[in-house]
């Protein structure tokens, strides 16, 4: 045992024989208690680093560095410090720099529990000449309206902290038990937004999507709509494999067709299985006019058409189809149940029938183009028409043709063909993923759809891997439910545009998010307005070597003033610092960027900002008077 | 047989007729003043650099046929850039890459046209790098996209400067009547015309634009220019680089006319309000020479490494003074060759030459020198061995590790363009660092020794750690927190939990914990010497790891990449060999502190 520790073991020993509290106390100052604290904070801290790098800044500031029990931490860290200068009262002259350290840390801990989680620290973008109240934050702000009432305060949340990043703990565990990767993330507690009793508006938050693509994407549910996702691979003559050229969902109903390149794809969706049958049949398609498949109740007539030999009568099961008229228009196309030109479309051939009862029961006059029924009419005949040129752009015999018919039975049925080649290929796809080669095996360029079939489909947003550190540029996705009346609603809804929550026959929700905001002029009184600003380069490059702001100060009352500001000598005005950063693009309404280039600012109050350089002071100088009082025995002082 | 013999020959012939085509331009070229990464510097120094970006070396591969230095080759280049185009000079090493090149195993080197036939590719990879860069999305690359990349950032690399680009002679704003004109001629069909118009009138925007070579040669949109006159100096020198013939004499008129033209573009500053110490002279240029001339951290571990050996000599039992007074010495001139290449760094670039690993290692090693000095006057000879390993070490390290990490004097991010805080914040937290190195390598010493001589480690020995400690604890804590206040004053907080900062506080507690269970009688001698050993690695994790292993947080300035399989397998060594040293070295019974 040493000398210090001698020392030491003896000021534990005066709180030793106390009441219980004193002895806590002596606990709670130990050595002992201060080196578990330290090695406790080396691990989390480190731990927290690979947690950044996985999931950035903001992230991990929520998970750990603003988490209750890492404040807890240094909490007990300062009552330690605290409790360990006390226990040596009386305190004598060696004892000089052990206080004066200590001291200096309890400051430095008392700077930064001032500051607070709640400092501002937040963006503010600013427009040449043009005034600036607005500090971008980190949380977002949900704002809504319902019936025509919108709440006086948004609720703001902070949506990092529901995104689905893993605690401490469970980050910890990740070499037992793999993390997910980010993507959507249900809470398992949804957060109330808003909840105005039984006979008004409940919105909940029910899920978070923080690195969302733009546009959705669907996932199967339990109900919902048919959606296919489409991805089109091709492998170029010497190239290593397959690259993605496209990939994107597709809806059979509506869509009419799309090119890529040198394919063509078109969808359908029919009710009649025999239809389906008649579509998968491998015979090849009549030179003329194509085939028409036609169902009615519960029989099938496959017709070769041509256009010579129109007018052409079927007789169906009970009911008499008459084929009346081709057209071959380009640009002809459907909308809704009826024709319009469409300059830039495709060449779409039209057959306009008539159908009536064999017994000469009233008509009704439809058409048919290929693949798409033009009247919704109860009663009337389904049509399947394959036609050589489909809805190709161009009417050349080049390139390939696949289509994507969605059957009754929940399966998906994909033809294609090759025109060039003459060869053909037919596939049935289940729900779930399926994949096509599209080329035969000796062509230069081969390509290869993937699809995704999803029969019942609700949207969901798209996951993108992102880097850590921008995930703000994702678009950033959240899953709202409304509920009024008993009836209840869901959507997932952007970030930065206006959107709806539809409730089933009751008012939908209109949605805005936004980023959240602190209004400078509100908060502190004043406004700012950027002048002009230059960004200095390193001589004949585009390197940027320096930014200096000029800046105006518009207080609510008294008389602008113009400063400068630049990059390490920030602008102080009413406790609210602005630091210099980097030119932004200023970007319209729409979110797109106008060509003017503004400058972004830091805005950042600090009331802890004094402790934390007088504790840092008095810490150093601790630690040099600690240094010094010891120097003549060598170190074998206690403190 | 005889047939590949004549091709064999002929293709030696050919080489050799090229290299003899191009001249060996006199030394007095490699002085010339030229503006090259924004920085007005020799040719010859440009030149290292830009035969580094094409050729991934400093001077031209043996593929290329030809014996040249960079500074006649970069010239030659300028003056001729056809000559080249058929000369092997861009490496093709990484055999993945050659592979989806489509190249067989014997063509690792293409030349700039052979090069030119994969630009799609070259296109198609940048495109995916500038797409992950602005939006963020990943889109990581295989090591063979990435080596493919890198040779074309190489290629066209080559390809500027073959074009007469890629560093610049004359600025444009040469003096108050060229900043008139150039604002008047905004609407001029010349080069710099976008520029000038988006500078409204401004002329501190105008400032940054130069011409470069292909430009001098034109002449294009320059007429009315009043600095017209200071193209015949720059024409003429580009034409004596062609030929060889008066390039000494053409040179010393070129860099007397950058000079004016330079002393004309300060002039404007200063009616601007600009203050720029950096202006290109004479003195700057032959300090910079210098420099490279005399490689001073070169034959400071040189020295160093004499100091060692002295030092080693004046540990051993029974050792005279003398040794110990060589040690000395030497170490004192291994200190002063370090202040020396560390003056000149800051003169040439004009910071606190601690801005990136290679600056940090070589001012680490002229800190332990100075350390080992002072601590070693009167101390044990141990200090003095420390600091010349030290020394030795980071400055011999600082020569091995690649010339990109660092060794060019690079351009600075804005935010690091404060002299103050280099010099303070920067300057005392690499200095902490040596303490810990100096500690790390007397830890070691000490375990070593006493597993040899099967005893603890003296007190007396663990006490000289424990100083090493001290010192580097002092230093790290202040250093960190003058960080947090640069912190405050340049990014609006503090502490913000920045990787750097966290790995600087994670050194501090690791540092901590063995002080304070020295205190509770927990760590003795023997584990006071272990903890120097074993500390040191969180020094290696905030100085390398940090940037090069984790590559995350606001320091990106200092990001890197390589040597992970260097220094990860050492640390790997280390701590098993301390470990299995702890296990050797018998237990102290008493648990008394030195």
């Amino acid at each position: 045992m040493t000398a210090d520790a001698d020392r030491f073991r003896s000021s534990l020993d005066r709180t030793g024989g106390g009441p219980w509290w004193l002895r806590l106390f002596g606990w709670f100052s130990s050595l002992y208690l201060a080196a578990s604290l330290l090695a406790t904070l080396t691990v989390v801290i480190t731990v927290a680093t690979w947690y950044e790098k996985h999931y950035g800044r903001e992230a991990v500031a929520i998970h750990i560095y603003q988490a209750p029990w890492f404040d807890a931490l240094f909490l007990l860290l300062a009552v330690n410090v605290l409790g360990a200068a006390l226990v040596r009262w009386p305190w004598k002259r060696r004892h000089a720099g052990f206080v004066t350290v200590h001291a200096g840390l309890l400051m430095l801990i008392a700077g930064f529990w001032t500051s607070g989680h709640d400092r501002l620290d937040g963006m503010l973008r600013t427009e040449p000449g043009k005034e600036a109240s607005e500090i971008f934050l980190r949380q977002d702000e949900i704002r809504f309206t319902w019936n025509g009432r919108r709440p006086a305060t948004p609720p703001v949340v902070d949506t990092l902290a529901y995104a689905g990043m893993p605690s401490f703990p469970r980050y910890l565990a990740a070499p037992l038990a793999p993390l997910e990767p980010m993507g959507i993330h249900r809470l398992a507690r949804p957060l109330v937004l808003a909840d105005d009793g039984p006979s008004g508006l409940r919105l909940r938050l029910t899920g978070v999507c923080v690195n969302g693509a733009p546009e959705l994407g669907w996932e199967a549910a339990a109900e919902g709509v048919p959606r296919i996702r489409f991805r089109l691979e091709a492998m170029l003559p010497g190239a290593g494999g397959f690259q993605p050229q496209d990939d994107r969902w597709i809806d059979p109903v509506a869509a009419d067709g799309f090119g890529l390149g040198p394919l063509h794809v078109s969808t359908s969706r029919v009710q009649d299985p025999s239809l389906v049958a008649a579509f998968a049949d491998r015979a090849p398609v009549s030179a003329s006019d194509g085939v028409l498949a036609i169902a009615w109740n519960g029989a099938t007539a496959t017709v070769p058409l041509a256009a010579d030999r129109l007018p052409f009568t079927v007789d169906l099961g009970g009911r008499r189809i008459e084929l009346t008229a081709l057209y071959r228009r380009a640009g002809m196309s459907a909308d809704g149940g009826g024709l319009v030109d469409r300059p830039d479309g495709p060449e779409n051939p039209v057959l306009t029938f008539r159908s009536a009862t064999v017994a000469g029961g009233p008509g009704q006059d439809g058409a048919v183009m290929a693949r798409q029924h033009l009247t919704a009419a109860p009663g009337m005949p389904e049509i399947l028409w394959r036609h050589p040129l489909q809805d190709r752009a161009t009417p050349g015999q080049q390139g390939q043709d696949l289509h994507l018919l969605a059957g009754p039975d929940g399966v998906l049925t994909a033809r294609w063909r090759s025109h060039a080649r003459g060869t053909q290929g037919v596939e049935r796809i289940a729900p779930g993923e399926g994949s096509l080669a599209l080329t035969p095996a000796d062509a230069p360029m081969q390509l290869k759809a993937r699809l995704w079939w999803v029969p019942t489909a609700a949207p969901v947003p798209v996951p993108i891997p992102m880097k850590p550190e921008r995930l703000d540029s994702a678009t950033r996705w959240f899953e709202l439910e409304a509920t009024a009346g008993g009836r209840t609603g869901r959507a997932w809804v952007p970030r930065d545009a206006f959107a709806r929550v539809d409730i089933p026959g009751g008012e939908p929700v209109l949605v805005n998010i936004q980023r959240a905001k602190v209004d400078l002029r509100e908060r502190f009184g004043f406004a700012v307005r950027l002048e002009d600003y230059l960004q200095g380069k390193d001589p004949g490059t585009g390197r940027p070597a320096s930014y200096t702001s000029r800046v105006t100060i518009l207080p609510k009352a008294g008389a602008p003033t113009t400063h400068t500001i630049i990059m390490n000598e920030p602008l102080t005005h009413d406790g609210v610092w602005l630091f210099q950063t980097s030119p932004v693009p200023v970007l319209d309404d729409q979110g797109r960027p106008t060509g003017v280039d503004g400058m972004a600012f830091t805005a950042a109050t600090d009331p802890g900002l004094v402790l934390k350089y007088l504790g840092s002071t008095v810490l150093v100088f601790g630690i040099l008077l600690m240094y010094w009082l010891r120097r003549p025995r060598s170190g074998a002082a206690s403190p | 047989m005889i047939r590949l013999l004549l091709a064999l020959l002929c293709t030696v012939g050919l080489a050799a007729g090229d290299a003899a085509a191009i001249p060996d331009l006199p030394k007095a070229i490699d002085g010339a003043p030229v503006l090259h990464q924004g920085r007005v510097k020799p040719l010859a120094v440009a030149a290292r650099e830009i035969i580094l970006g094409i050729t991934g070396r400093e001077g031209l591969p043996k593929d290329a046929g030809m014996d040249l230095r960079p500074a006649a080759v970069v010239a030659s280049m300028l003056a001729d850039g056809g000559r080249w185009r058929g000369v092997h000079l861009l490496p093709v090493a990484f055999a993945p890459a050659r592979e989806l090149l489509g190249l067989d195993d014997d063509h690792r080197w293409l030349s700039v046209d052979e090069a030119a036939s994969y630009r799609p590719r070259f296109v198609a990879l940048d495109q995916r790098r500038a797409r992950e860069r602005d939006s963020g999305v990943l889109d990581p690359m295989s090591p063979a996209e990435a080596a493919v990349l890198e040779l074309g950032d190489r290629w066209a690399l080559a390809e500027e400067i073959l074009a007469g680009g890629g560093l610049h002679l004359l600025p444009l704003v040469d003096g108050p009547a060229s900043a008139d004109w150039l604002v008047a001629s905004a609407t001029a069909a010349a080069p710099w015309a976008g520029e000038v118009q988006a500078a409204r009138g401004d002329r501190r925007r105008i400032l940054d634009l130069w011409l470069t070579p292909a430009e001098v040669r034109s002449g294009a949109g320059l007429t009315g220019w009043p600095g017209a006159p200071r193209l015949a100096p720059a024409t003429a020198w580009l034409d004596s680089l062609r030929t060889g013939q008066g390039a000494d004499a053409a040179t010393a008129v070129w860099a007397e006319t950058l000079y004016a033209a330079a002393a004309g573009r300060a002039e404007v500053q200063h009616q601007l309000g600009i203050w720029d110490d950096r202006q290109a002279t004479a003195d700057l240029i032959a300090v910079e020479m210098a420099y490279y001339q005399w490689r001073p951290f070169t034959w400071s571990w040189v020295i160093a490494a004499g100091a060692l050996v002295a030092a080693a000599f004046a540990l051993r039992a029974g050792a005279g003074p003398a040794a110990r007074r060589w040690a000395w010495w030497l170490l004192l001139a291994a200190a002063v060759a370090a202040a020396l290449g560390l003056a000149a760094r800051t003169v040439i670039g004009g910071m606190g030459a601690v801005t990136n690993l290679y600056e940090t290692l070589v001012f680490v090693g002229f800190v332990c020198a100075l350390l080992g000095l002072v601590f070693g006057w009167k101390g044990s000879p141990l200090y003095l061995v420390a600091g010349a390993t030290g020394a030795t070490l980071c400055a011999l390290i600082g020569d091995a590790i690649p010339p990109e990490q660092g060794r060019a004097l690079g351009p600075l991010m804005p935010v690091l363009r404060n002299r103050f805080w280099l010099w303070t914040h920067v300057k005392i937290i690499v200095a902490s660092y040596a303490a810990f190195l100096l500690a790390w390598v007397i830890g070691n010493i000490v375990l070593v020794r006493a597993w040899r001589q099967r005893r603890p480690v003296a007190a007396a020995e663990a006490q000289i750690c424990y100083r090493c400690i001290q010192v580097g604890l002092v230093l790290l804590i202040a250093g960190t927190l003058l960080g947090g206040a640069w912190a405050a004053e340049s990014w609006g907080r503090f502490w913000g939990w920045d990787p750097k900062e966290v790995f600087a506080l994670v050194a501090i507690l690791v540092y901590l914990i063995p002080l304070h269970l020295r205190y509770a009688g927990v760590v003795g001698p023997t584990g006071i010497a272990a903890w120097s050993v074993l500390g040191f690695l969180s020094v290696v994790m905030s100085w390398y790891g940090v940037n090069f292993l984790l590559g995350a947080g606001l320091h990106a300035y200092a990001f890197g990449s390589g040597g992970q399989q260097i220094v990860l397998p050492l640390c790997a060594l280390q701590v098993l060999w301390t470990a299995w040293l702890l296990a050797q070295v018998p237990k102290k019974t008493s648990s008394a502190a030195p």
